[in-house]
């Protein structure tokens, strides 16, 4: 990695922190958007199936 | 470069390598060098600044043509709008704290639809315009880069976040570490201050236990080795769980010391309408640009300068009173009453390189008028402040100072001095007449009842 040469110095250590933080939180971010999404399709389905 | 210019860089701004604020004729300017010339460029042109600006989220500039300045070759200038009144982190309330983070989280967001993002997320790129925060600092936007972290997640943490939470967990305060550690407070000091349950919470335990235990760790690597990205929808997630952390820090309710002054004072009431007439009609004929309102509790009479559009900065030791008071202030959108957190017997003092970086309270000064309004009697008593000193701080830093003088056979100074019989030799109407008649001529003196408090006009030699 480059570090950057910027105006602030945000440390190694926090870039990596930064980065297994944020793909955590993206990861979360995607499961809650597919359940959203796919989740209540998929209650639907099966509460038509139940009444079959 | 020239040396004149740098020798003039206004409030630590010489640390930037890409520009300088400076004064010139006394209008401030910024000089964008060469190098933050094409950041500026983008800012511009890609229609961000124009954005923030309608947002309200960062103060209006303007290019200058042709100084007739000693500048260096090729750099730009504009004139950034002027604060009537600086502001520092740690003279904020709590909410003052946390509305400033989440202008940064708003504006680093707003910059990625841009194809910007912030550099750095320091507290001190914001001051306060009356009750609005402002971002301040034009040169911290540069071009957003593929899949690079967000290079201010730390100093963010450290600079709101961590305070946020130790005024939240621990003592309203605490902001006032970022007197000691003006570049935020480190992590992993903010951890070993953190009560265990706080830490437990998974955003304290994220941003703010496992980063701190990261940068000990990590920094001791090799930065090359460690090839790291982070796509765009990731940092999003940590701006949004940023923001959802900070929004929902609320300050535990409950009274302080302070909080119930007005209802406890036993003011009669021909002698508050008294007080409040006198001092509006000296504000009205002073007509000052601007007023302090020193011990000004939620900003009662200062405001009564803020309704006439002149700027006001109250200053209040209880932080739970200045936290009412800014949110009352916010509530009505004023932009002329800023109250501020300060302890009068310790204000603020100049910081930072050569103690230029961030001015004492006395060299934002002087201004028009100060209100030292039923104070002199605490600073005696309670700060044990001679009052020959007072006279000579006040002289310091106003040009006309309106004071409630409360006289020694009052309830609360014989409640002050019930245990200090001595206390009182050194507090009365003829040493407080020899005090301030070696700085000031008084100009006026209004009995406002049968209490013995009473008010004066002083005016500076």
């Amino acid at each position: 990695m480059n570090i950057l040469l910027g105006y602030i110095d945000p440390g190694t250590g926090s870039y990596i922190i930064q980065v297994l933080i944020a793909g955590l939180l993206g990861f979360l971010f995607v499961i809650r958007n597919f359940l959203r999404t796919w989740g209540g399709k998929f209650l639907a389905m099966m509460k038509s199936v139940g009444r079959k | 470069m020239n040396p004149a210019i740098l020798d003039s860089a206004l409030e630590g701004s010489f640390r930037d390598p890409d520009g300088v604020v400076f004064r010139h004729e006394g209008k401030l300017y910024r000089a964008i060098f060469e190098t933050g010339r094409g950041d500026y460029d983008l800012l511009m042109s890609s229609g961000l600044y124009d954005k923030l600006l309608d947002m309200n989220c960062i103060i209006a500039h303007s290019e200058v043509q042709d100084l007739e300045a000693d500048l260096p070759a090729e750099c730009t200038v504009i004139r950034p709008e002027e604060i009537p009144f600086f502001s520092y982190p740690y003279e904020w309330c709590f909410s003052q704290l946390r509305d400033a983070a989440l202008l940064t989280l708003k504006i680093q967001r707003t910059a990625l639809d841009y194809g910007m993002c912030l550099k750095d997320a320091s507290s001190f790129n914001i001051t306060f315009k009356g009750s609005q925060p402002a971002f301040i600092d034009t040169l911290s936007f540069t071009r957003l880069e593929d899949e690079k972290p967000w290079a201010g997640y730390r100093q963010f943490c450290e600079h709101f976040l961590a305070p946020l939470l130790l005024m939240r967990y621990g003592n309203t305060s605490l902001n006032r570490l970022l007197r000691i550690w003006t570049d935020g407070v480190p992590l992993e000091t903010a951890a070993r201050l953190l009560p265990w349950y706080a830490k437990l919470l998974p955003g304290v335990f994220l941003h703010v236990v496992l980063h701190a235990r990261g940068i000990r760790r990590g920094d001791k690597k090799n930065a090359a080795e460690k090839p790291v990205r982070q796509s765009l929808r990731n940092t999003r997630a940590l701006l949004d769980h940023l923001e959802r952390i900070v929004s929902s820090l609320k300050l535990p309710s409950g009274a302080s010391d302070w909080s119930e002054y007005y209802e406890d004072t036993l003011y009669e009431d021909e002698e508050e309408k008294l007080k409040k007439e006198t001092i509006a009609g000296w504000i009205q004929t002073l007509g000052p640009r601007q007023v302090w309102d020193f011990g000004s509790n939620t900003g009662k009479y200062g405001r009564l300068a803020a309704a006439r559009d002149i700027y006001t900065v109250a200053f209040e030791r209880d932080e739970v009173v200045v936290d009412r008071a800014y949110g009352e202030a916010r509530s009505r959108s004023d932009s002329f009453f800023c109250p501020l957190v300060m302890d009068m017997t310790n204000p603020s003092p100049s910081l930072g390189w050569a103690h230029q970086e961030r001015t004492s309270l006395a060299g934002r000064g002087p201004v028009d008028l100060v209100l030292y309004l039923a104070l002199v009697h605490h600073i005696t008593l309670h700060g044990h402040v001679p009052l020959a000193h007072q006279a000579e701080y006040l002289a310091g830093v106003a040009e006309t100072v309106i004071i409630e003088w409360i006289s020694p056979e009052d309830a609360n100074v014989l409640r002050m001095t019930t245990h200090s019989a001595t206390a009182l030799q050194r507090y009365n109407e003829k040493i407080f007449h020899d005090s301030f008649e070696r700085f000031f001529n008084i100009e006026s003196r209004i009995e406002l009842g049968a209490s013995g408090r009473c008010l004066y006009k002083l005016k500076r030699k």
